[in-house]
C-alpha cells in the first residue's frame, strides 16, 4: 500500500486516507469541497455493523425509545423554539432553501464532481411517485453513463451506492476509513430487478443486489457477524436477507459475509430518499415489496409526488475488509473500540446521543427526506424527476437557519438512528413536499454549542456570498456557516485595561480629593497652645475678681443702695392675699427648689413666710416635689428667723407650727392626687380635702414642676367650688418667674415674688424683714455692673481681635 | 402580652382623664387607685435610680477604671448619709449639717461657676461669630441688665420702661413656649391613648 504524506505534518498516512490520522489535514485535494462546489452526499451505511458495541448501545435504546415517543411528539404542535443557534449567521437566506434536502443528507453527500458515467437527460414526466420511475426501466437494462454529478438528486442511501463508481470518493469524516477499509472490492453492488415479483403484481420495485465475489477478510468481519448474529437472533434469515429484506425476491448474489454487512439498508431506507440511481440495471418492482421505511415514508405523506425515471440503481461498492485494511491501517480510535468497549456505557453516554435518538429528530428528518422527490429544489415547485438524478441540494443554495440546526440535530445518519423496521411494508408509492413546515430545533450538546459561532462576529463578517464554503465535515458544501475569525478568539473576552479611564480633570479631582483623605489622615496640631493658657487665665481672673469684689461687699455689709418701694402688682396681690388669711389658718408651702438655688429662693420667699407668720401664725405644712427639697425645709425657716427663738426669729417649732409632709414623688400624677386626696397621697398630711388648706404657697425654681401644680390647682378649683377662693401664692426663681407669668396675668396664680429684685422691695415694704434680700442687694447690684463691664469690654475686645484675626488670616491665604 | 400592656395604659388613660369631666365616685376611687400606683412606681424609681448609681460606681471601683476612687466617696457618703437618715430620719441636726454643709454650697458653687462661665461666652461670642444675631443678643442682654441692676442712684433713668418693654417679649415668648408645651401635652397623651406611642414598650 502507497503511503501519502501530509502536507502539513510531513507524515506518511495510508492511501486510503482522506484526512492525515495525525493532523486531519486533508490529503486529498479532491476530497475537499472546494469553493463553488455543491456539498454531496456520503454513505456511510455499510459502517454499521463494524460500529462499536457502545454506539450500538445507543442505537438500541433509541429503537426502544422512539416507538414511545413517536406518537406523542408526532401530535404535539411543531413549536419553533430556539435553541442555541450554532448557525445564526444563516438567518438571512432564504426561505425557499428550507424545504431542500435535509441537512444531513447534504451533510455527508460526497463532494460532487465530474464522473465518467453520463445520464441521459431527464425527461420530465410526471408519475405518481418516486418508485414509479423504477416501471420505466426495463429489466436488465443496463443504467446510462451519467456524466453529471449523480449525488446533486440523489438520496443518500442511494448517493452512497453511487459513489462508488467514483474514482475518487468523498465521504465524511466518520466513514471515510471506513468505507475504504471495506471497499475493497472494485466490483459494485448490482441490484437486479425482480421480475417474478413484478409479474406477481407488486407495484414496488424489487431489487437483486448483485455484488461479485470479493476476498473476505474472515479475520477482520469476525467481530461483525459476532455482531449481527447478537443483534438478530435465530430467527434471522440468513445474512443476506437482512440486507435485502426490503427489496423481496431479490436474490443475494453476493457471500453471506459480504452481505451481512448491508444490514444498515434496513434501517438506511427508513429515513433516506427512496429515489436511488443504480449503476445496474434495474428494475421496478410492485410497491407491496417495498420495504418498510418506504411505508414510513408514505405513511403520513398523502400528497403526490411527481416521479420520474431514475438511473439505474448502482449501489455503493463495499467490499470486506482485506489484510490490507486489517489492524494496521485501522485507526487507533476504532481498533480500541473494536477490541475492548472504550466508551461509557451506554446510560452514561453523553445527552447529544440522548437527543440524536429522540424520535421528533427522525420524523423530522423522515419528512426532509421526501422533500427532494417532489420538489425540484432549485425552483421550489413539484417536477418529474428524471432517470439518472436524484434530489441533491441546490448548487447555489444555502441552508436556512432551522437546516443547520437540524444538520446538528441528526447528528448520526438515519441509520444510526432510526430502528430497524421489523416488518416489511409497502413502500411509498407517493412522495409528498414538506410544505412550509420548518425543522424542529434540537439541543444542540454542549461542545456544538461552544463552537456556535457569535452574532456579532458572524455580523462583522463578510457576507454569506464572499465567505468561503465548507469543504469537509458536515458543513460540506454550506457557505458562511463558519466564521471567518476563529470561534475560539471571537468568543474570549476582549482584554479590557485595567488601568481606569479617566480625564485630567477628573484626575486632578481626585488629587484633591487623595490630598484631603490624607490630610485628615493626619494629625493636626493644636496651634494655639497659648490662646488656651490666656482662655484659662481668663476664667481665673472673673472668678478671682467676683470673689473679691463680691465677698468684700458681703463681708463689708453695705446697704449703700437704695431699694424702690413701689411694689409690682403680683407681690401687691400677694401681700393682701395674705392680709386676708384667716388667722391660725392651715397654709400649705410646697417646696420645690433645688439646693443650688436655696440662697434666691430663701431671699425670696423671706418676706412672704415672715409677713404671713407676722400676720396670722398659720400653721405652715411643709411639701417637696424635689427629692432634696425636704431638707431644705429647716434650713428655709432658719435662714428666714421663722424657726428660730424669739427675740430674734418667730419661734416656729416643728410639729407643733409647722410640719414637713416629705417628699411627694410621682410628678404630675403624685400632684394630683394630693390635689384630690392629700390623705390618700402623704398619710401624714392630716387633712382629707385641699380645702382644708387656707392658702397654698409654691416656692419654685423650676417652671415645669410649677406649671404641674398651677394647672392641676385649676383643675380642682373648677370641680370643687371650695377651692375658688384659695389664694395660690408664688415665690419663683429669677428664671422661673417669666415663665410663670402667664399664669399671673390669667390670675390662676393669685399672686407672685420673681427673684431679688421682687424680693428687696416686698421686704422693704414689710420693714426690712428678714432682711436677707437687702443683704444681698449691694453685692447684687456689684454683681450685674461687673457682668455688664465685663461683657461689654470682652465683646469689644473679642470684635477687634477677632478682625484682626480675620484680616491676618486672609493675609496668610 | 403587648396587647395587654396597651390595653391597660389606654384605659389607665382613659379613667383618668374622664375623671376631669365625670365626677363618678366609682370612676374618682379608680383614678386614685392608678394615681397611687403610679406614685407608688415612681418612689420605686427613685431608689431604682439609687441602686443603679451604686452598681455603676461599684464596677468602676471594681475594675479600677478612671475616677474610680471619686466613685468609691461617692459610694461611700451615700451609704453612711442613707444609714444615717434611716437611723436618725431627716430632721437630726446630722443630717441638716449634711443639707448646709454639703449639698447647698456644692451646688451654690456650681451655679456661681456657671455665672462666670456665662460672662465669659459672653465675651467671647464676637470672636467665634459677628453677625447681627450676636450682636442683638450681647445688646440686650447688657440693656436688661442695667434696667435691673440697682445703682447707688437708684434705677438708671428709663429701666423701668426697659423692663416693661422687654418683659413684652419674655412673656410673649413664655406664652408661646407654654402653648407649645399644652398642645405636645395633649398631642403626647392622645398618641398613648391611641396607642400609636407606646412608651411602657412593646414599640
Amino acid at each position: 500500500m502507497a503511503d501519502i504524506r501530509c502536507p502539513s505534518c510531513g507524515k506518511n498516512n495510508p492511501d486510503f486516507l482522506d484526512v492525515c490520522q495525525f493532523c486531519q489535514t486533508p490529503l486529498k485535494p479532491e476530497s475537499m469541497v472546494h469553493t463553488g462546489e455543491n456539498p454531496v452526499k456520503k454513505n456511510t451505511g455499510e459502517l454499521e455493523p463494524i460500529l462499536p458495541q457502545w454506539l450500538r448501545d445507543v442505537r438500541q435504546q433509541a429503537r426502544a425509545s422512539a416507538e414511545e415517543n413517536a406518537a406523542e411528539e408526532a401530535a404535539k404542535p411543531k413549536v419553533q423554539k430556539e435553541p442555541p443557534d450554532l448557525l445564526a449567521g444563516l438567518v438571512s437566506q432564504t426561505r425557499e432553501d428550507e424545504d431542500e434536502i435535509p441537512d444531513w443528507l447534504a451533510s455527508i453527500n460526497p463532494s460532487t464532481k465530474p464522473r465518467s458515467i453520463e445520464a441521459p437527460p431527464p425527461e420530465p414526466k410526471p408519475e405518481k411517485d418516486f418508485f414509479a420511475k423504477f416501471d420505466i426501466s426495463k429489466p436488465g437494462q443496463t443504467a446510462p453513463q451519467v456524466d453529471e454529478p449523480i449525488q446533486e438528486d440523489v438520496p443518500s442511501w442511494m448517493a452512497g451506492a453511487a459513489d462508488s463508481m467514483q474514482v475518487h470518493e468523498e465521504k465524511d469524516e466518520l466513514s471515510a476509513w471506513l468505507a475504504q477499509a471495506s471497499a475493497e472490492s472494485d466490483k459494485p453492488i448490482e441490484l437486479e430487478f425482480d421480475g417474478a415479483s413484478q409479474m406477481a403484481g407488486v407495484d414496488q420495485p424489487s431489487f437483486t443486489i448483485k455484488q461479485p465475489e470479493t476476498p473476505k477478510a474472515e479475520e477482520d468481519l469476525g467481530w461483525l457477524h459476532a455482531l449481527e448474529d447478537s443483534s438478530k437472533g435465530p430467527a434471522q434469515p440468513s445474512a443476506p436477507q437482512p440486507d435485502l429484506n426490503w427489496a423481496p425476491g431479490a436474490e443475494p448474489s453476493q457471500p453471506s459475509a459480504g452481505q451481512e454487512d448491508l444490514n444498515w439498508l434496513n434501517t438506511l431506507g427508513v429515513a433516506s430518499e427512496p429515489a436511488a440511481q443504480e449503476s445496474t440495471p434495474v428494475q421496478s418492482v410492485p410497491q407491496t415489496d417495498s420495504p418498510d421505511w418506504l411505508t414510513n415514508l408514505d405513511v403520513g405523506h398523502g400528497m403526490e409526488a411527481p416521479s420520474a425515471p431514475v438511473a439505474p440503481f448502482v449501489p455503493r461498492r463495499t467490499a470486506p475488509l482485506d489484510e490490507k485494511s486489517s489492524a494496521d491501517s485501522m485507526p487507533d480510535w476504532l481498533k480500541s473500540a473494536t477490541e475492548e468497549p472504550s466508551m461509557p456505557a451506554p446510560g452514561a453516554l453523553s445527552d447529544w446521543f440522548r437527543e440524536a435518538d429522540k424520535p421528533p429528530r427522525f420524523d423530522q428528518a423522515q419528512r426532509e427526506l421526501s422533500t427532494p422527490q417532489s420538489f425540484d429544489l432549485t425552483q421550489g415547485k413539484p417536477v418529474p424527476l428524471e432517470q439518472g438524478d436524484a434530489p441533491a441540494p441546490a448548487e447555489s443554495a444555502s441552508l436556512s437557519n432551522q437546516d443547520i440546526d437540524s444538520l446538528f440535530s441528526v447528528t448520526m445518519p438515519d441509520w444510526l438512528s432510526h430502528p430497524e423496521p421489523g416488518a416489511e411494508g409497502a413502500p411509498p408509492s407517493k412522495v409528498e413536499a414538506p410544505g412550509d413546515e420548518a425543522i424542529t430545533p434540537v439541543d444542540l450538546p454542549a461542545w456544538v454549542q461552544a463552537m456556535r459561532p457569535v452574532e456579532s462576529v458572524i455580523s462583522e463578517t463578510a457576507s454569506v456570498e464572499n465567505q468561503p464554503t465548507e469543504r469537509e465535515g458536515p458543513l460540506a458544501g454550506l457557505r458562511g456557516v463558519i466564521p471567518i475569525a476563529p470561534i475560539g478568539s471571537s468568543r474570549r473576552p476582549k482584554a479590557f485595561s485595567l488601568k481606569l479611564q479617566a480625564s485630567d480633570e477628573q484626575q486632578s479631582a481626585a488629587g484633591i480629593l487623595e490630598k484631603i483623605l490624607a490630610g485628615e489622615m493626619n494629625p493636626r496640631p493644636l496651634a494655639t497652645p497659648a490662646f488656651v493658657t490666656s482662655q484659662r487665665a481668663l476664667r481665673w481672673a472673673l472668678s478671682g475678681l467676683f470673689i473679691l469684689v463680691l465677698g468684700a461687699m458681703i463681708f463689708l455689709q453695705t446697704q449703700s443702695m437704695p431699694i424702690s418701694a413701689a411694689l409690682p402688682v403680683e407681690v401687691s396681690n400677694i401681700s393682701q392675699a395674705i392680709v386676708s388669711l384667716p388667722p391660725n389658718s392651715s397654709v400649705l408651702v410646697v417646696v420645690d427648689y433645688e439646693p443650688a438655688l436655696a440662697g434666691e429662693m430663701e431671699a425670696v420667699t423671706g418676706p412672704l413666710l415672715d409677713q404671713l407668720v407676722l400676720l396670722g401664725r398659720p400653721r405652715l405644712t411643709f411639701l417637696a416635689t424635689s427629692p432634696n427639697s425636704s431638707a431644705l425645709v429647716d434650713r428655709l425657716l432658719a435662714n428666714t428667723k421663722i424657726s428660730l427663738p424669739a427675740p430674734n426669729g418667730l419661734d416656729y417649732k416643728a410639729g407643733e407650727n409647722y410640719f414637713n409632709l416629705g417628699y411627694l414623688p410621682g410628678g404630675s400624677s403624685g400632684v394630683l392626687e394630693f390635689v384630690e386626696s392629700p390623705a390618700s397621697a402623704i398619710p401624714s398630711a392630716g387633712v382629707h380635702n385641699l380645702s382644708e388648706y387656707a392658702a397654698v404657697i409654691l416656692l419654685t425654681d423650676h417652671a415645669e414642676s410649677g406649671r404641674n401644680w398651677v394647672e392641676q390647682l385649676d383643675a380642682r378649683k373648677r370641680i370643687d367650688p371650695s377651692l375658688a377662693n384659695q389664694p395660690l401664692l408664688v415665690a419663683a426663681s429669677a428664671q422661673a418667674g417669666p415663665l410663670l407669668q402667664p399664669y399671673v396675668s390669667s390670675r390662676q396664680v393669685t399672686g407672685m415674688v420673681s427673684g431679688l429684685s421682687d424680693a428687696a422691695r416686698y421686704e422693704f415694704v414689710n420693714n426690712s424683714r428678714p432682711g436677707i434680700a437687702r443683704a444681698y442687694w449691694d453685692s447684687f447690684g456689684v454683681g450685674l455692673l461687673m457682668a455688664i463691664a465685663l461683657i461689654a469690654a470682652g465683646s469689644m475686645w473679642s470684635l477687634i481681635t477677632g478682625i484682626r484675626a480675620r484680616r491676618a488670616e486672609a493675609g496668610a491665604g | 402580652m403587648r396587647v395587654f400592656t396597651a390595653a391597660f395604659a389606654i384605659s389607665s388613660g382613659l379613667i383618668v382623664l374622664l375623671g376631669y369631666f365625670f365626677q363618678i365616685p366609682a370612676l374618682m376611687q379608680l383614678r386614685l387607685i392608678l394615681t397611687d400606683w403610679a406614685i407608688v412606681i415612681a418612689g420605686f424609681a427613685v431608689l431604682i435610680g439609687i441602686f443603679n448609681l451604686i452598681a455603676v460606681q461599684m464596677e468602676k471601683i471594681r475594675t479600677r477604671q478612671k475616677g474610680s476612687v471619686f466613685g468609691a466617696a461617692l459610694v461611700l457618703s451615700l451609704i453612711v448619709t442613707f444609714g444615717f437618715g434611716l437611723l436618725l430620719g431627716p430632721e437630726d441636726p446630722f443630717m441638716r449639717l449634711a443639707v448646709d454643709a454639703v449639698i447647698v454650697p456644692v451646688e451654690a458653687a456650681l451655679m456661681a461657676i456657671l455665672a462666670v462661665t456665662l460672662i465669659y461666652a459672653s465675651m467671647r461670642l464676637l470672636r467665634r461669630r459677628v453677625d447681627l444675631m450676636s450682636v442683638l443678643f450681647l445688646t440686650v442682654a447688657v440693656i436688661f441688665l442695667a434696667a435691673i441692676m440697682p445703682t447707688p442712684f437708684g434705677q438708671l433713668l428709663g429701666s423701668q420702661f426697659i423692663i416693661d418693654f422687654a418683659g413684652m417679649f419674655s412673656r410673649g415668648g413664655a406664652r408661646g413656649l407654654l402653648l407649645g408645651i399644652a398642645l405636645g401635652t395633649l398631642l403626647t397623651g392622645l398618641r398613648v391613648l391611641f396607642a400609636i406611642d407606646r412608651p411602657y414598650g412593646g414599640n
